[in-house]
């Protein structure tokens, strides 16, 4: 059965980051079935984050080495976080992407060290829809988390329980659910020796070790890091957190909690599956409900990725694009802290809306966007002056193919269609004779383009 | 063509910004009982980590001079405040100030398990959390909230923030505050009429989305925020001179506002390049001397227009510096720090505490001795008239300074 387009659109944008009204149009002649294992197949066909090299070259490296890497580290995180945003501007495997983006965030990370990053998300991107289980052991083991939560500091005789807080209240059961103070004492004590090595690799030190007896949510044993880690997958709380999490992230924010406990026994029954789950969801019929469709704000990187894949808006120094993100406030790389972005309606304030709103008009005006992000702490106050002075941020963008798509519609059915392209949640209460009022009749090419820019500014549009 | 901005304005009923005033001041703050017209609180948040113990200096302390060879003050080098405590002479403006009793010093201010990154440090600052504990809202944002729980909501333009982008202190669960770099900008905000229109007359419609009417009410709250501020930004102009610098030029945009008796209880506005690793003594001077030619611009204006006695000023920083000075001229991140109160509202100005005592660090660093947030508790019980404890989760006792 043919999909309807609001379905086909409402599917691309959750599972990806948006598809052309030509894309969508051509897709519309498929099931939704079909559109799914089609976005899972080319999920298939991935490529990893590449752009740094190992600088270690696997070769132990002197401190001086490290500090180094460390000072040229800010360029190379600019330049690795345009990488990604590219690379989810033109993949065809968006569902691979937007699935590392919520790993991103669920296991949010923030180090110095650009290579430790660029290794970190290459592991979640290869375990973004495989096995949840094997993720987070790798997630446990990874450097720059071992770095980020502290585990250098893990040891025998002083014990850091940083990364066994998280590990439990953030990544797995959620905060305050069964686990007590001891349970983190305990489990701190199994992670200790687990260290990075002057290669930038996980080391298991085993003199730093502690592996004396412990008692860990009622079991007991000589339990090590790999074992707790089994015990918290062993909890059903494990697959309801993380299921709960998704749900939000991709359904609703608004949490329908019998469903939820349905998903997250699909879930958990799967053996951690992560596609289950996610083709559970995207083929569900309740996934294409009205209530659900066009009830997220989108995230500032959903966003300007929806504006690259869309108007090909490519930008012309890496710098401008790292500072709409930060403006906006989603900075890939740079979460706010270890429990990752707010999210929701959280995205937008007083300043942040305005300013999305006005991303289609400034970008069709070719105005850019003349954005101060506030100065980084480091910043010497001359860094500041120059950040504050910079140039406007310019953009280049193609609007003729969408133009071209519109334009063949009647002059009466150009807004319902545009409209229809681009607004999900419910268009009642937009009034269309309004948007007339304001559209440029100098010229057909005029016409479309201002109705797209129009329906592009409005409030809804921010919904996906 | 299409119509402007304004011409909506006129068509639409909305009738002038003047006309607009009353309706907001009811719709807003509440005027409390006693008060003729609510305090303002404005923060200046040091951005980088400050290094207190250069600003206000134990002059004759062994271990200082023992422990910053390169970057210590000596004693001929510093404001006298009093026999063993000076003042860096770039905060002469401050020092004037504090001569004059506007100004309260406290020493050894953080909190428990201090953060030493400055990401974590200044969230826990601006949220007022546990070091154990993320809050997604900052504390001057569930003041917003709170006047709407409890049937006073208030408007994004309670708390102004001077800068293009908003800080987390400032972001509440159901109402964030305002941020706004330059006002002479707000008047192209809206460029397209179109959204102009959408902003002021939309009704409601559908009930399926709740998000569809939080955007709507937000881009509402935004507009009426916007023309507001616009219109206050033209009512007055000082006539007292500020240093050249963006600093001097935020503080002044806050004091037009204020002097046109603006309906904003909080400003906030920041100062950074305080991260101070390398040949610390130049940097960080210039950048004292920046925020103290700035802040006595500041309160001379204010003092000017009677303003000052309802105005209360809060510096910060995220931490201090390490004690002991690194092989770079300069220091590492560290952990309690001095905050500077300045108002013409103050009990008794004054430095209220000891000063640290280097003798006892802990991983050679300072300790803490009042928690940051007993002095958020005071400005929220005895300035802004709000329970402090809705704000802040916990008892914080009040301190002694209001």
């Amino acid at each position: 059965m043919p999909a309807p387009q609001k379905h086909v659109q409402h599917l691309y944008l959750r599972a990806g980051f948006g598809e052309t009204p030509m894309v969508i149009k051509q897709k519309m002649a498929y099931d939704i079935n079909k559109l799914v294992d089609d976005l899972f197949n080319d999920a298939k066909q991935y490529r990893n984050l590449t752009y740094l090299e190992d600088p270690t070259r696997g070769k132990e490296v002197s401190n001086l080495r490290v500090l180094l890497l460390f000072l040229k580290s800010p360029e190379q995180m600019r330049s690795l976080n345009n990488a990604w945003m590219d690379m989810m501007a033109s993949t065809k495997a968006v569902l691979r992407e937007k699935m590392t983006l919520f790993w991103h965030d669920h296991f949010a990370t923030s180090t110095q060290f650009a290579w430790l990053m660029q290794v970190q998300n290459n592991t979640l991107r290869k375990h973004a829809l495989g096995k949840f289980d094997k993720m987070l052991h790798a997630v446990a083991k990874d450097p720059a988390m071992i770095i980020y939560l502290n585990n250098q500091q893990n040891k025998k005789d002083a014990p850091n329980e940083n990364f066994a807080r998280e590990v439990m209240e953030l990544f797995t059961l959620g905060e305050g659910n069964v686990y007590t103070e001891k349970d983190i004492k305990e489990a701190a004590r199994a992670f200790t020796g687990w260290t990075v090595n002057k290669k930038g690799d996980f080391e298991f030190v085993a003199k730093e070790h502690d592996d004396g007896e412990k008692t860990f949510l009622g079991r007991t044993g000589n339990f090590n890091g790999e074992e707790i880690i089994n015990i918290l997958l062993e909890e059903k709380g494990t697959a309801r957190y993380v299921t709960r999490k998704i749900y939000k992230e991709f359904v609703n924010e608004e949490v329908d909690e019998a469903r939820v406990d349905a998903l997250s026994a699909v879930f958990f029954d799967s053996g951690y599956d992560i596609s289950k789950l996610m083709r559970a969801i995207f083929t569900a019929e309740w996934f294409y409900s009205e209530e659900n469709m066009g009830s997220l704000v989108a995230s500032p990187v959903d966003l300007i990725t929806r504006f690259r894949r869309m108007i090909k808006m490519e930008f012309k120094e890496d710098k401008a694009q790292l500072n709409l993100q930060k403006v906006l406030g989603q900075t890939l790389f740079f979460p706010p802290n270890v429990a990752g972005w707010p999210g929701g309606r959280n995205w937008v304030d007083s300043s942040t809306l305005l300013l999305r709103m006005q991303i289609p008009t400034r970008i069709i005006k070719g105005g850019g966007f003349d954005i101060k992000p506030k100065p980084e702490f480091e910043d010497a106050p001359e860094d500041e002056i120059a950040l504050r002075t910079s140039k406007k941020a310019n953009v280049q963008s193609d609007w003729s193919a969408l133009v071209n798509h519109f334009k063949k519609f009647p002059k009466e059915e150009l807004i319902p269609q545009v409209l229809e392209a681009f607004i999900q949640s419910p268009k009642n209460h937009i009034d269309q004779s309004l948007i007339e009022t304001y559209v440029d009749n100098s010229s057909d090419e005029k016409r479309v383009l201002s109705t797209i820019g129009i329906v592009m500014s409005l409030p809804e549009f921010q919904l996906i | 063509m299409a119509p402007t901005r304004r011409d909506f304005l006129k068509r639409s009923g909305f009738a002038t910004a003047s006309m607009m005033v009353p309706s907001f001041l009811k719709a807003s703050i509440p005027i409390l009982p006693g008060d003729v017209r609510p305090k303002v609180f404005v923060v200046i948040q040091f951005t980088g980590g400050n290094d207190g113990l250069n600003c206000i200096v134990p002059i004759g302390n062994d271990i200082y001079y023992k422990s910053r060879p390169n970057i210590g003050y000596k004693k001929e080098e510093l404001i006298r405040l009093s026999d063993d405590i000076g003042m860096n002479a770039s905060l002469q403006g401050l020092a004037d100030l504090f001569y004059d009793g506007n100004v309260v010093l406290i020493n050894n201010v953080g909190y428990p398990n201090p953060n030493r990154s400055h990401f974590r440090s200044m969230d826990i600052w601006q949220t007022a959390s546990d070091e154990d504990t993320y809050l997604q809202t900052g504390w001057i944002g569930r003041l917003l909230d709170h006047h709407c729980t409890t049937g006073n909501c208030v408007m994004p333009h309670y708390a102004v923030e001077i800068d293009d982008s908003l800080s987390l202190a400032l972001k509440g669960s159901t109402i964030s505050g305002f941020a706004v770099r330059n006002p002479d900008q707000l008047k192209n905000v809206n460029t397209n009429p179109f959204l102009d229109h959408v902003a002021r007359h939309y009704t409601g419609g559908s009930h399926v989305h709740n998000n569809v009417e939080y955007l709507h009410k937000l881009l509402t709250d935004t507009t009426n925020s916007t023309d507001y501020i616009f219109e206050q930004s033209k009512k007055y102009t000082t006539a007292v001179p500020y240093p050249a610098n963006e600093f001097g030029n935020q503080l002044k945009t806050i004091a037009n506002l204020i002097n046109a008796e603006t309906n904003t209880s909080v400003y906030y506005v920041s100062l950074s390049g305080f991260d101070t690793h390398a040949l610390q003594r130049n940097q960080q001077e210039r950048q004292l001397k920046i925020y103290a030619d700035g802040l006595k611009a500041f309160v001379t204006d204010l003092k000017n227009t009677g303003k000052f006695k309802d105005t209360l000023i809060m510096t910060f920083s995220e931490f201090g510096r390490r004690v002991e000075e690194n092989a770079g001229k300069g220091t590492d991140h560290g952990t309690a720090n001095n905050v500077y109160l300045i108002g013409g509202g103050l009990k008794q100005g004054g430095m209220i505490n000891e000063m640290p005592d280097l003798s006892k660090l802990v991983d050679d660093d300072l300790v803490y001795q009042t928690d940051f947030r007993h002095i958020y508790a005071t400005i929220l019980d005895k300035w802004l008239q709000v329970d402090a404890k809705t704000i802040l989760g916990n008892d914080f006792k009040p301190m002694d300074f209001l």
